[in-house]
Parts: structure tokens; sequence; C-alpha cells
């Protein structure tokens, strides 16, 4: 019962500090783009067609690169950098849930685009994350790498040609300056680390080491349940999101053929000269 | 925690977390609901509040458990994907099948392949 009264007094805390920040400069607004995919444990299956993989009755969860960047927006949203955190998401009405999935983490706001069944590409998703961010006018972009289910590590890059904002890819640990309105990343590249200081407004993309994420309380999870969704359509933001590049198949990998078992060594040896591999 | 009716009350909260828990987790539901419905039974003539309130610290903890099992096992299963280090085990799609011996022996055979 300790931990409800506890929860319920921070609740409230949170809201006062938002209403005493009434000068705009002061707030900080954090964006965080999740998106909705299938589930990382479930065994991918391609629709019979070969137009795509199979969607309908299979589990589906936020990305977890998405999670990880929730997870670090709130972080600095607990550490006093950042004063709002909004979560966005694009599709069917079926993604409001990754949305509240979020704002039960921790996030303030939830943005859902509805379009609909339209198959989305990062191009489209830019353009829609480039309109919200002139009007919603976040200091910071938070997105994950890439999807796990198209694997594009495409959207963060555009958004920032887009916008013309800085860009940090692949972040593994990210320090807010909030003084001199700058932040430093360091991010994970071949074979070592890179630190990039930039000024903000900029775009930070998460790798898998940025953080942890945490689980939502599930009291959290009942009360983000009711909470108020800004649902905008594509055509409201003057977007067009009509994909550029079309899918002309969608195979799955060849099976691999079993391997033999062998006796001896000197099989082994046998077997490697046969194809050629010492 | 005072009252019976109160540990109740947790003791509900903690059941509905583990099966969250499971429906969000690789472990999933019903397997979760098998595995901690009768040992949840087992206790229900409890009345005993320093006894119930063993089994409360024993079902955070195991929560705790499940929480860290879920975290490493959806991280490992990323790093699998993207992680230059398994680049080389990434073209064999059936990873199920293979264990993380049979992984290391695949690995270095590609060296050997390589060099």
């Amino acid at each position: 019962m300790d931990d409800d009264t506890s929860d319920f007094g921070s609740f409230y805390e949170a809201d006062n500090e938002d209403e005493t920040n009434t000068i705009i400069n002061m707030s900080y607004k954090v964006l965080v783009p999740v998106k909705r995919v299938i589930d990382y444990a479930v065994k991918i299956r391609v629709r019979p067609d070969k137009t795509g993989v199979e969607t309908a009755n299979v589990k589906m969860s936020v990305n977890p690169f998405d999670e990880i960047a929730v997870e670090e927006a709130i972080r600095m949203k607990e550490a006093g950098f950042a004063s709002e955190v909004v979560a966005v998401s694009l599709g069917p009405k079926t993604v409001q849930e990754t949305i509240r999935n979020s704002i039960a983490m921790g996030a303030d706001k939830g943005i859902h685009i509805e379009t609909g069944t339209a198959d989305l590409q990062p191009l489209g998703v830019a353009k829609v994350l480039k309109k919200l961010a002139e009007t919603e006018k976040p200091n910071l972009i938070i997105l994950g790498k890439q999807a796990i289910d198209d694997d594009a590590n495409q959207t963060a890059q555009m958004l920032a040609g887009l916008l013309n904002w800085p860009q940090a890819t692949f972040a593994s640990k990210i320090e807010v300056d909030k003084a001199n309105n700058s932040v430093k990343v360091t991010r994970e590249i071949d074979g070592g680390l890179e630190t990039l200081s930039m000024k903000m407004p900029a775009i930070i993309s998460c790798d898998l080491r940025l953080n942890e994420p945490r689980y939502a309380k599930l009291q959290n999870i009942m009360k983000s349940k009711k909470a108020e969704l800004k649902v905008q359509t594509p055509q409201d933001l003057g977007v067009d999101i009509s994909n550029k590049i079309k899918t002309i198949s969608v195979e799955e990998p060849a099976k691999r053929s079993g391997g033999i078992k062998v006796d001896s060594v000197d099989q082994i040896v046998q077997n490697l000269k046969k194809h050629a591999l010492i | 925690m005072t009252s019976l009716t109160e540990t109740r009350y947790i003791v509900k909260n903690l059941y509905k977390q583990l099966l969250y828990l499971g429906r969000i987790s690789f472990l999933g539901v019903e397997n979760v609901r098998n595995k901690a419905k009768p040992q949840f039974m087992a206790n229900a003539h409890l009345t005993d509040l320093n006894e119930i309130n063993q089994c409360i610290e024993r079902t955070r903890y195991v929560i705790k458990e499940v929480e860290a099992m879920h975290r490493f096992h959806k991280y490992r299963t990323l790093k699998k994907a993207y992680d230059p280090e398994f680049q080389k085990i990434n073209d064999q799609f059936d990873i199920e099948k293979f264990t993380l011996y049979n992984n290391n022996n695949n690995s270095n055979n590609n060296n050997n392949s390589k060099q």
C-alpha cells in the first residue's frame, strides 16, 4: 500500500512542475518515435503469396530499440534535463498500444498518426516526423537505431537530413549539457567508440547497450489505457507518405542442409581437403 | 502490511504481475500460470502474517528473476541478430538447433576458411 501513495504523490508533483514551467524556453521536450513490430521471440513466417511476412495472429510488441529510446528519454526526465517526453507512432489504430506502453513506462504524452493499413516506408515516416518536429518543437529526438522487422536503419538519418539537424547514430552513452545547450554522445562504431558533441536540437538513434529498459508497473499500465492521445492523419499534416520503393517479393532464406558426423581426425582432414578448406 | 485483507491484495497483484511478465516475455502466459498457480495455491491457507510476508518477499524475488531473464534473453537475441561478432553464424538460419558449443565450432570453421 505504501507504494501506491508514493506513486500518486510523484504523479501530482510532476503535474505541478509542468504548470510552473510556463516559460517556453525552460521546457525541454524529447520526442520519441516508437514502432510496433512482431515480437523479437516470434519465429517469422513469410506469407504464401510472397508479398510480406505473416502479421495476423502474431504476437506484437514495441521495437526493442525504441524501448531503449523511451527509457533514455524517461531517464533524462528523471535526471531533470527533460520536462516532457512525447511518444509518437504511425500506423493503424493498433499502434496506440505501443504508445500507451511508452506512457506506462513514463512518457507524458502520446501522438498517434493514423495511416490506416497503408504500408509505411522510412522516408514517409521521416517526413511525418519532420512535420511533427516543426509543430511540437522538441529539443531532442531519440529514436531506436532500427526496427527489428524491416531493419531499414534509415528513419533517424533521413529525419536528420530533412530537418538539417545534427545527428548521432548508434549511441551507447548520452550526456546532456543543458547550460551550453549541447549533448555529448558516445557512439559504437567499427572497432571502438566515437564521442560527438553537438548543439541541440539534435537527433540521436540508440544502440543496444545504451540502457536497460524498465518494466512498466501494472498500475501505470491501467492508467495509460485511459490516457488521451492526440490523433492526426498525414493529410492533417500535409504530408505525402506514398511509397517510393516497391517490394517485389519476400522470400524465406534457403534451408540449411544438415551436417554429418565424423568419427576420426583423418576423416575431418579428408573432408576439409575435399571442400578445399585447408 | 497489517491485515490479512491487505496482504491478500498484495499477493493478487504479485500474481497479476507474474502473468503480465509471462505475457510480454518469451515464457508465455500459459507456462507461467501453470508453474505459478500451484505454488500460490499451496500457500493459500496461510494465516500467519510473518509467513505470508516471507512468501511475498520470495515472490518479489522471483519476479525480479523473471524480469532479468527476459531482459537477458532479449539482449542475447538482439546481439546475435545484429552484432558483428555473430555475423559469421548469422547466415545459418536455423539457429535454434545449435548449442553454444556448435556455434563456436562453426565460427572456427569459418575462420579457417578465410585463412
